[in-house]
């Protein structure tokens, strides 16, 4: 009975764990990130986005993370809407320029591709 | 650069890596391949025209050899060397219905021009090599590679005394020999199964040197090619661009 119990408040997540912040899972995206593992970067950046919609943060970490997977239309998204909730942000700006030099160079490969 | 980004270049370095709010993390683009050759399981490279001149670089040798190489540890294609670039028998047939070897006219250049020409955009010609090299992605082209003399005046500005002794500037031109050489190259990439010409893009490099420097025309063309191999990669395997990115605490 005893066993029983002590599995079952085992099995029962904490609430700290079950209901991360935005912040925390950017903390966490940003760490993955940095060992290059993007996919699960992604999902901590999207999961902060849907926590908090008004993290410009997630955003823009979200749209760096969409770039390197490829989702281009997606990251030029996310860099809008991260620009558009911080204007003027150094950061996300440069980001978002570097990005679009990427871009550029896609779109005019895949133009002579046609 | 721009100039917020330019901006935030400088920030990001004054930050340091320990900066609380941001960190910059390395970033690999990916950029999709041009041709897509997934349905391909060999690739030939199959010789190239060049001019009748006489050159010091065996271009179409030289060329074939790298891009086997290239090809050998980029791609997962199984990279076919034949003794001898099978273009090569069909240029030398049409040479022989030109003339004699050794000097060309004008006219006869023109005509090796135009009937080799005729022979890369001719799908029964790469057809039936397909079948000999059991149907590969066949690559080919023509190639030119010639010196440069860009030698000329050039402006330039130097600090002069005057009579009283105070430095002055002046405006002048100097003569500056610059010589060197150009590449282009005009690829082709052929359906080894129809014949079909898939692919066609046109590469052109060039490298000047100053009067000091006696380079090869060999080293030249290696230096060449060396800028112009990502962008023929390019046409068939995936690339990435390398950069970085700001992540956001």
């Amino acid at each position: 009975m005893m066993v029983l119990a002590l599995l079952s408040l085992l099995l029962t997540p904490l609430p700290s764990l079950a209901e991360t912040t935005a912040g925390q899972e950017v903390a966490f995206g940003i760490e993955v990130a940095q060992k290059g593992l993007w996919q699960e970067a992604r999902f901590r950046f999207e999961k902060a986005a849907r926590l908090d919609p008004q993290n410009a943060s997630a955003l823009n970490n979200l749209a760096v993370a969409l770039e390197q997977m490829g989702e281009f239309d997606r990251a030029r998204e996310a860099y809008e809407k991260a620009l558009a909730l911080k204007p003027g942000d150094i950061y996300i700006q440069q980001n978002y320029d570097l990005f679009h030099e990427a871009d550029d160079k896609r779109r005019r490969k895949s133009r002579s591709r046609k | 650069m721009r100039a917020h980004t330019l901006a935030a270049a400088l920030a990001t370095a004054l930050a340091g890596p320990g900066c609380a709010s941001m960190i910059e993390v390395p970033v690999e683009t990916p950029l999709q391949s041009k041709l897509d050759v997934s349905s391909f399981r060999r690739i030939l490279i199959a010789g190239f025209v060049t001019d009748l001149e006489q050159s010091d670089v065996d271009l179409s040798g030289e060329t074939a050899r790298l891009l086997q190489n290239q090809l050998r540890s980029n791609t997962r294609l199984q990279v076919l060397e034949p003794d001898r670039p099978p273009l090569q028998g069909a240029l030398e047939g049409v040479l022989e219905k030109i003339g004699e070897q050794g000097s060309y006219s004008r006219e006869e250049k023109e005509q090796f021009r135009l009937e080799s020409d005729r022979l890369l955009q001719d799908p029964g010609f790469w057809r039936k090599m397909g079948e000999e090299y059991q149907q590969p992605l066949i690559v080919s082209g023509r190639l030119d590679f010639e010196s440069q003399n860009r030698s000329g005046f050039q402006p330039e500005e130097r600090v002069v005394r005057t009579g009283s002794g105070r430095p002055a500037l002046v405006r002048g031109n100097r003569y500056m020999e610059r010589k060197g050489f150009s590449l282009s190259a005009d690829f082709v990439f052929v359906d080894g199964r129809t014949g079909e010409l898939l692919h066609k893009e046109r590469f052109t490099e060039e490298v000047l040197y100053g009067e000091e420097q006696r380079i090869s025309p060999l080293s030249s063309y290696f230096e060449l090619m060396d800028r112009l191999l990502p962008n023929f990669l390019g046409v068939i395997t995936p690339q990435r661009i390398r950069g970085t990115r700001v992540l956001l605490k």
